[in-house]
């Protein structure tokens, strides 16, 4: 457990040490900033659950940059050789990479805390339960969309690659319901179901439902599973 | 220590490394030799545990890389031929992150990393950033990071690669230093360092081990030989005939000395090792009634041997027979 925080704290402070960290951080801040403003001053009503969705499209297009580098940098600098050639389990490298990346979307969390507190600042009143589990919801799909940045960044060495695949997969994951539309019935229910954005939606209203819960944890879980395969398949070049 | 057993590597359909077996006694430096492209890198990586070999077994320490890497891995200290570091890492950052990977305890990670920092002559440098490092420093760097742990076995890919004369020297006295304790194979194209630091070495031609034994009798063995180069005046093929019959001749290449020089032939040929036969050569071509031009005795340097043996045109299955110990 301590050689997976050893990867995870070298990815973090790899993460700060790059402009991109702050870049992304800047953008998402002001996306995020801007749509609120935007949602205020249209709708007069303080509505998160706007809020959240633009989140997610801020998300969908800004993970792809952050997650790019994490395997597809070690290959090219040679340093998974260093890794793979330590005392580690294939799984404890990609556990401690996507360790970093949830923590530094927490960090970003941290700082959209401020737009709530600003809606109870100017007087607003937004529930509580769908403020948290929308919180939750937003956050675990952040999750999801950084394991499969990370899964997309072990197929391949070129950064560029990593993150068009990451975008592509994102957004086919995000559209399965349009997709599905076109098959009817129960078809199109189980692309609903496996569309990312559908339990955003679900758990925005303050419902939270395990259903949801587990389609994140899956996604997850399927994407890192994924990812050990890929990187234990370097070892058979 | 190690045990490597018909091990083979196949990238795609191209095979890398082709049924090379060897051990290496606890204590011992082995090195190996070959040109660039031989598969020093392949094999090493295989013994490492980073690439899967395509047939063949490995066991290091007793245990076998492919069923038991995590046990193989914490006994080895490596240092690959791309030495593998995080440009936007200081030094010492870069050695914590190696300690905690290594699995060294979190209270005795100071203490390796003042030390290590030390004895491979990184201390002015111990706050600057990997990217500002020249290439010497980085080499070294990769080895304070093969050795930080202590590790019983070391594999050094091209160890001295980048280094100025003087960080080659101090280098090649801190890997003398490790023999008894550590079991080091290291990797060179370069004949003077498994001169100096290898008690044996394995001469490694495309994917296949050429010769084995120690340094010193290998090149006594083969300093012995000489090649003799001769411009005459003859004709070609009865010039050939009488350096065929020859005693002392092992091969003989005779060509045309070029337009400008009708009828004059040059010869290059090897002889037995020990044997100087210059005079009776000089004798015999004189006998026969030709105009002897040049003769000149040429040493074989180690380099030359090496090429020869590494050289497909060049080296004939004879010599390499009698050049390998133990392997054919
Ligand atoms: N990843 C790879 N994919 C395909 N071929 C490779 C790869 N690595 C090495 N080779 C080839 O395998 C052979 C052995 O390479 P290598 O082990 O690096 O030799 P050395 O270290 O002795 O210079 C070379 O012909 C090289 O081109
Ligand atoms: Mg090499």
């Amino acid at each position: 457990m301590s050689k997976v925080n050893a990867i995870a704290l070298r990815e973090l402070k790899n993460y700060f040490v790059s402009p991109l960290a702050y870049v992304v951080a800047a953008l998402f801040m002001a996306g995020v900033g801007f749509l609120f403003y935007a949602i205020l001053l249209s709708t007069r009503e303080a509505s998160l659950r706007a809020l959240f969705q633009n989140m997610a499209v801020v998300f969908l297009l800004l993970v792809p940059s952050l997650t790019m580098r994490l395997l597809a940098e070690e290959r090219k600098m040679g340093t998974i050789e260093l890794l793979m050639t330590s005392p580690l389990t294939d799984a404890a490298i990609v556990w401690g990479k996507f360790l970093a990346s949830v923590i530094y979307l927490a960090f970003l969390f941290l700082l959209t805390g401020i737009f709530p507190l600003a809606i109870i600042m100017v007087g607003g009143k937004p529930e509580i339960a769908p403020l948290l589990t929308g919180y939750l919801a937003i956050f675990l799909m952040g999750a999801s969309f950084m394991a499969i940045g990370l899964l997309a960044s072990s197929l391949t060495s070129n950064q560029i690659v990593a993150a068009l695949i990451a975008f592509t997969v994102s957004l086919i994951i995000w559209l399965l319901p349009a997709i599905g539309s076109v098959f009817g019935s129960p078809v199109s229910e189980g692309f609903q179901y496996m569309s990312i954005i559908q339990h955003l939606e679900n758990m925005a209203r303050g419902v939270l439902d395990s259903s949801d819960l587990l389609y994140y944890f899956s996604l997850i879980g399927a994407c890192i599973f994924l990812t050990v395969r890929s990187v234990n398949v370097y070892h058979w070049r | 220590m190690i045990a490597v057993e018909n091990l083979s590597k196949l990238y795609g359909d191209r095979i890398a490394v082709d049924d090379v077996s060897f051990t290496v006694k606890k204590g011992e430096v082995l090195g190996f030799l070959g040109p660039n492209g031989a598969g020093k890198s392949t094999t090493m990586r295989m013994i490492t545990g980073y690439l899967a070999p395509s047939a063949g077994k490995i066991t290091v320490g007793g245990f076998e890389v492919k069923h038991e890497p995590l046990k193989t891995k914490a006994l080895i200290g490596y240092l690959p031929e791309i030495v593998p570091l995080y440009p936007e890492m200081s030094v010492r950052d870069y050695l914590k992150f190696i300690a905690a990977i290594k699995g060294i305890p979190g209270r005795e990670q100071r203490e390796r990393i003042a030390a290590i920092i030390r004895r491979c002559w990184l201390t002015e440098y111990a706050d600057r950033l990997i990217a500002h490092l020249s290439k010497g420093y980085r080499q070294r760097l990769g080895l304070a990071q093969a050795l930080i742990h202590n590790p019983p076995v070391l594999i050094l890919d091209e160890p001295t690669s980048g280094l100025d004369p003087k960080q080659i020297l101090e280098t090649r006295e801190l890997i003398r230093s490790l023999a008894g304790d550590h079991t080091v194979v290291l990797s060179t194209h370069i004949l003077p360092e498994v001169q100096n630091v290898c008690s044996r070495v394995l001469i490694i031609n495309a994917g296949k081990v050429v010769a084995e034994d120690a340094p010193e009798r290998l090149e006594a063995k083969l300093k012995g030989a000489q090649t003799i180069h001769l411009e005459v005046r003859a004709p070609q093929d009865k010039l050939t005939v009488l350096l065929a019959g020859f005693p002392g001749v092992r091969t003989a290449h005779a060509h045309p000395k070029g337009q400008e020089f009708p009828d004059m032939v040059a010869v290059d040929l090897d002889a037995e090792p020990g044997d100087d036969m210059r005079a009776r050569l000089a004798a015999a071509v004189i006998n026969a009634g030709w105009d002897l031009l040049e003769l000149r005795a040429a040493r074989l340097s180690l380099e030359e041997i090496f090429l020869k043996l590494t050289t497909d045109e060049v080296a004939s299955p004879a010599e390499i027979k009698e050049v390998a110990s133990v392997q054919g």
